[in-house]
């Protein structure tokens, strides 16, 4: 993940288990339908086999034990990484306590560390030895491109983003751009430009975060011309920069696979020529078209 | 020459074109020209507010510049607050606001905070799209007085009636008033949902806040 552009292609993230996802049949206890679950993980796979666009799972849960439920079953069935997403400190901490005793350091990403993060969240990280972390530029008090910048760095008053997650001993910062309403998409592709410009860290955002509040959108325009959206949202922040897509339910990969991997593939084509090589054969240039 | 017209209409136009700076500037003039830090909230800061609703209900605006808005606000609000006499402040109330989930338009939730601030009471926003068991969580570990809730969706109001419920199961229900408003209740749906008191406004969700004290009290 990461480079210049056209090295390495996004990484698309589906979300599993997430609040009302109908495979879940109890999100307290963590109960779902394993058959379905797997079906939809293979399924992403395939997409990504297909058309050469890498992936991750966005693990969702709202409790503890849905959490660690989950976190079992989804390193049982992929070999992929995955984000441990709960729905607070408290779950997140014991799902990634649990993820680390069970070996799967190399393959998990803690979502998130964000602006109200506490001083016992960063310390319970540092000693669990949490190596990837979704670091979230959200700024409340601007939110506008330069204030998400303004978070990552910090000010006089407050230490930045990526000071606390170093202070939790992070490795990997993967920084979200944070979507906060279909407009502002926008704001966010742009300061996944700036980020990687200041920064250097990989960057990307949830485009669906503002796509599934869209009521409009969904209501008016039909299936098709809502499905065009979703994946032109994608398109979007791939276009300005974006190493990591979450790009909402995971049901949605059909969708967004082929046109994330056509444009990486184009972004590929364009800076071949400018020089840069593309980090391996497996590059959706040589497998999309 | 500045006259105190111009300054309480420039603060209204800070919040309006979301500048925290002027808004922080301008406050601080409105108190030089001896202007009372009360009326440099109502006539200025949130009469600003109120047009930023429209825009946004109008869709001209949208939720960064409800962010943004509030950022100017709040900066001048800090420039403003060691103004707001103590006299004012006779009630000592504590209050836990919030937008219930699902409801991310936290215009009016914010204007409430502050005519509540200023009228004395100590004021916990836990923010907008917040579950029932978020105010929840937040009375018990505040030991607050009163739960005010904003509600501006339609199909959220199932939220308010979980967090009635929610009070009740964590045994708090008698301790805590529950005071709600917003543009998606009317007196009636306050009181079907089980709410002690509903403002139909900021001005009037004060008053029936102090009456809520006052009768918790007695």
């Amino acid at each position: 993940m990461g480079g210049q552009p056209g090295e390495h292609p996004a990484v698309l993230i589906g979300s599993i288990f997430y609040s009302n996802h109908k495979i879940v049949k109890d999100p307290i206890r963590g109960e779902f339908s394993k058959g379905d679950a797997e079906n939809l993980i293979k399924h992403q796979e395939e997409m990504s086999d297909k058309t050469g666009s890498p992936s991750f799972l966005d693990v969702v849960g709202s409790t503890s034990e849905a959490l660690v439920k989950y976190v079992d079953f989804v390193a049982g069935i992929t070999d992929l990484p995955f984000l441990v997403d709960g729905s607070n400190a408290t779950v997140r901490i014991n799902a990634m306590k649990h993820a680390m005793e069970i070996g799967l350091q190399n393959r998990v990403v803690y979502n998130s560390i964000n602006w109200s993060i506490r001083h016992d969240e960063i310390d319970a990280l540092k000693e669990l030895r949490v190596k990837s972390a979704i670091v979230i530029a959200f700024n409340p008090k601007n939110p506008w491109p330069e204030g998400r910048i303004e978070v990552l760095r910090g000010t006089e008053e407050r230490k930045g983003l990526l000071k606390l997650a170093k202070d939790a001993g992070i490795k990997n910062t993967l920084v979200d751009t944070a979507v906060t309403d279909l407009v502002g998409l926008g704001l966010a592709s742009k300061a996944v430009y700036l980020v990687k410009n200041k920064f250097g860290v990989p960057a990307g955002c949830a485009p669906a975060n503002a796509i599934t509040t869209w009521n409009r959108g969904k209501g008016e325009f039909g299936r098709h011309g809502y499905d065009v959206c979703i994946a032109s949202s994608c398109s979007m922040v791939q276009m300005a920069g974006a190493n990591l897509i979450m790009y909402g339910p995971i049901e949605w990969a059909g969708l967004v696979f082929p046109p994330c991997a056509m444009i990486d593939g184009l972004i590929a084509y364009t800076a071949r020529k400018l020089g840069t090589k593309t980090a391996s054969k497996d590059h959706p240039l040589y497998k999309i078209f | 020459m500045v006259d105190e017209k111009d300054i309480l209409r420039k603060l209204a136009e800070d919040v309006i074109l979301c500048n925290p700076e002027g808004a922080r500037e301008d406050a601080k003039r409105a108190i030089e020209l001896g202007i009372s830090a009360y009326e440099a909230i109502d006539e200025g800061l949130i009469k600003g507010m109120t047009v930023v609703g429209e825009k946004y209900e109008s869709k001209e605006y949208f939720v960064p510049d409800l962010m943004a808005a509030t950022a100017a606000l709040n900066a001048a609000f800090e420039v403003l607050k060691p103004y707001l006499k103590v006299e004012r402040a006779e009630v000592t109330g504590k209050v836990v606001i919030g937008c219930i989930k699902g409801n991310i338009q936290d215009i009016g939730k914010n204007i409430v905070a502050i005519m509540l601030t200023m009228t004395g009471f100590k004021v916990y926003d836990v923010g907008p799209d917040v579950p029932p068991v978020k105010f929840i969580d937040a009375a018990k570990e505040l030991n607050a007085d009163i739960i005010a809730v904003s509600v501006t969706m339609l199909e959220t109001i199932p939220y308010l009636r979980e967090l009635e419920n929610g009070l009740r199961k964590a045994g708090i229900r008698d301790n805590v008033k529950l005071l709600v408003g917003g543009k998606a209740l009317s007196e009636d749906v306050a009181k079907d949902v089980g709410a002690d008191a509903y403002g139909k406004d900021a001005r009037e969700a004060v008053e029936k806040a102090i009456m809520l004290l006052v009768n918790k009290k007695i």
